[in-house]
């Protein structure tokens, strides 16, 4: 997969960035992309990993929002399922075609 | 509500310095733009563009701003700039716009500050208020006056005793009474109920009915709330409702009959009647009990003839809604067929998918030919308080031996958005689509769909020997109840427990301009009647008594 860090794709990936952002196009994906995770039960898993990461942490000095974050973050990303996932994918595509035509 | 969690001693530090004022006023200023962004988006269609904001260090576009509440600095979170901004410049605060929460750099976490709060949920309310209008008046929400109390309120709060703000008790089993205890403990779990009875509205011992439910919940809460960890029994409230059910005809009296084991969603049809049956304000119609106005909704129902076009609707009360987990058309439409897990919402989407009935099944008032019809059911009103229903158990059969249950899982959020599923979106949606418009399916802001789980039923086991649990959840913490046993639990043992019955509670109750129940105005009308003729009374007294005087001085 190339890289966005990579120079020559950063600039690409700013400008569709924010094409996508200005048209309200990134609001609307990211609304079905999250109820589609709240359907299949990814928010609440990572909600409850969350909370029970906290939970053991104690109260003294306790775990920060980043720290927690930074802990559930490997787990959340590789749990995503793959439906929704590619779903999310094709909906990405289909918005680039699009653009590419005009 | 108190905040969740420690408040932040930064910010309370600041209060009542210019310093927090004008950060209060920056925080109102994006909220503001935020909610403004976010409902004309969706309710104008035609998108438009409009300019974001960028990370002042990346200059990527940002889609969820985090803002300085100090400076006008705007940056990212996930790669750390903003955290980057406020660390370099020593300025101690900024706020993620989306979701209005602050981040205090020396507490480097998170934080609740009541002032803050305040002002994000007046900005929602009115949010609210401003983007939704009624179809048919075009006239914009009632606007939301919080309350304050008066000098009567604050004289019975002052009076009254302060009780912890939870309870909790197991419930023992009185011989195959975990459908009872279970249903009990989502009662107890409501909060609607809860602030009805701890609020005194139904006082058991100022109570005159016979076989009253509604007393029993009284007692029950009571018991619940006296402090008390020990497990409680509640026979009282068994026996009343098995005279109540028995003395309420045939129908209700087969159901408590004898000691084996019940269905919980009967029972907890016959507890809702007997409770509506008993209480205040109890009427045949529009009903605005405590029952019903805790989990009273309306269902719309249309139905299509394909003959003439005719369209037949109605729209009929729901206290629940039950659903089928596996649909008698597998595999049909939208390809959510077997091979997909069974969803809350699955459920919910076959349930308001139009249905075609067969030509036998439809006689069409308007061409007053039986006819193929298409039938589609919606939501019409939602009830503050929703309840779910998955039928598990299935009699193909009236013989008892044929019944079979479905051990099929079914997945359920912790937090629901009915939108999609109202007759309002139903038409928005069809309307799109003649018209070609993408306000499909907007019906306002989401605030006026959104509910939060509290309670689940479950039924664990065979169909005869099966055993009733339930699962409640005070705030962020889930308890789970098995008749006498309390414990401690996780919102992830909840939502993998199979679920019978789901409840969930609206987050933002709405709200309409106060008016007296006539109940209660009958009654102080009575009062002021009894108060005038006591006053005539007082008043002819005293005229006697002048009379009496006069003669008196009169007479020396
Ligand atoms: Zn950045
Ligand atoms: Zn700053
Ligand atoms: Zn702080
Ligand atoms: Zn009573
Ligand atoms: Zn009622
Ligand atoms: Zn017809």
């Amino acid at each position: 997969m190339p890289s966005r860090n990579d120079p020559a794709n950063s600039a690409l990936y700013t400008q569709l960035h924010r094409r996508m952002v200005e048209s309200g196009e990134w609001d609307r994906l990211s609304t079905i992309f999250s109820q589609r995770l709240t359907e299949t039960g990814w928010v609440d898993d990572v909600h409850h990993r969350s909370k029970e990461i906290a939970r053991s942490a104690g109260s003294e000095p306790g775990k920060t929002v980043r720290q927690i974050m930074t802990d559930v973050q490997e787990y959340a990303e590789g749990s995503v399922p793959a439906s929704v996932r590619q779903g999310l994918m094709a909906l990405i595509r289909q918005y680039l075609d699009s653009q590419i035509d005009k | 509500m108190q905040h969740p969690g420690p408040s932040c001693t930064h910010l309370a530090d600041l209060d009542g310095e210019e310093e927090k004022e004008v950060m209060l006023r920056t925080y109102k200023k994006i909220v503001t733009w935020r909610l403004q962004r976010v409902n004309e988006a969706v309710s104008l269609g035609k998108r438009r563009r409009v300019s974001s904001p960028t990370c002042g260090t990346c200059g990527v576009t940002l889609s969820r701003p985090f803002v300085c509440l100090s400076c006008s600095y705007t940056g990212c979170w996930m790669e750390g700039h903003v955290y980057g901004h406020l660390r370099e410049s020593g300025h101690g605060f900024c706020v993620d716009a989306r979701t209005g929460s602050i981040f205090c750099m020396e507490c480097d976490d998170f934080v609740y500050d009541q002032s803050f709060k305040n002002v994000y949920e007046s900005l929602l309310t009115n949010a609210g208020e401003k983007y939704t209008t009624f179809r048919l008046s075009r006239m914009t929400r009632e606007a939301y006056k919080p309350w304050i109390p008066d000098y009567k309120d604050t004289g019975a709060l002052d009076k009254s005793v302060s009780l912890p703000c939870q309870g909790r008790r197991g419930l023992l089993n009185l011989g195959q009474t975990c459908y009872l205890n279970s249903i009990l403990q989502s009662f107890l779990a409501n909060p609607l109920l809860r602030n009805y009875f701890l609020s005194d509205k139904h006082n058991f011992k100022a109570c005159k009915n016979k076989d009253c439910t509604c007393c029993e919940m009284d007692k029950l809460f009571s018991e619940i709330y006296s402090g008390d960890s020990k497990p409680f029994g509640p026979t009282s409230f068994l026996s009343t409702t098995w005279r109540a059910s028995s003395s309420s005809g045939p129908a209700s009296s087969e159901l408590c009959a004898g000691y084996a084991q019940q269905d919980a969603h009967e029972f907890f049809i016959s507890a809702l009647n007997q409770i509506h049956a008993t209480a205040k304000g109890s009427t045949k119609a529009s009903c605005i009990c405590i029952v019903h106005t805790t989990f009273d909704g309306s269902l719309h129902s249309e139905v299509r003839c394909e003959r003439c076009g005719n369209v037949n609707a109605t729209s009929d009360p729901m206290m629940d809604i039950s659903l089928e987990i596996e649909g008698k058309h597998m595999g049909g439409h939208g390809g959510r067929g077997d091979g997909e897990e069974a969803t809350l919402l699955s459920c919910l989407r076959r349930y308001t998918h139009p249905e075609r009935l067969g030509a036998n099944d439809y006689s069409c008032p308007k061409c007053g030919k039986n006819s193929h019809a298409s039938k589609r059911l919606s939501i019409h009103r939602l009830p503050p308080v929703l309840s779910f229903q998955f039928k598990r158990f299935e009699h193909p059969t009236s013989d008892k031996s044929s019944a079979r249950k479905i051990e099929k899982r079914v997945r359920f959020p912790s937090t629901l958005n009915m939108a999609e599923f109202t007759t309002l979106a139903q038409r928005n949606s069809s309307e799109g689509k003649v018209n070609g418009t993408s306000r499909a399916t907007y019906a306002g802001p989401a605030s006026m769909y959104e509910y939060d789980l509290f309670s689940v039923v479950c039924h664990e086991g065979s169909i005869d020997n099966g055993h009733y649990t339930c699962f409640t959840r005070h705030q962020d913490e889930w308890y789970r109840y098995d008749d006498d046993k309390v414990t401690h639990s996780t919102l992830g043992d909840c939502l993998a427990s199979q679920a019978y019955m789901c409840f969930y509670v609206k987050r933002h109750l709405d709200y309409k301009p106060y008016v007296l129940p006539s109940y209660i105005q009958a009654r102080e009308a009575e009062m002021q009647k009894e108060k005038e003729r006591e006053l005539q009374k007082m008043r002819e007294m005293q005229a006697m008594e002048r009379e009496v005087d006069d003669e008196l001085l009169a007479s020396i």
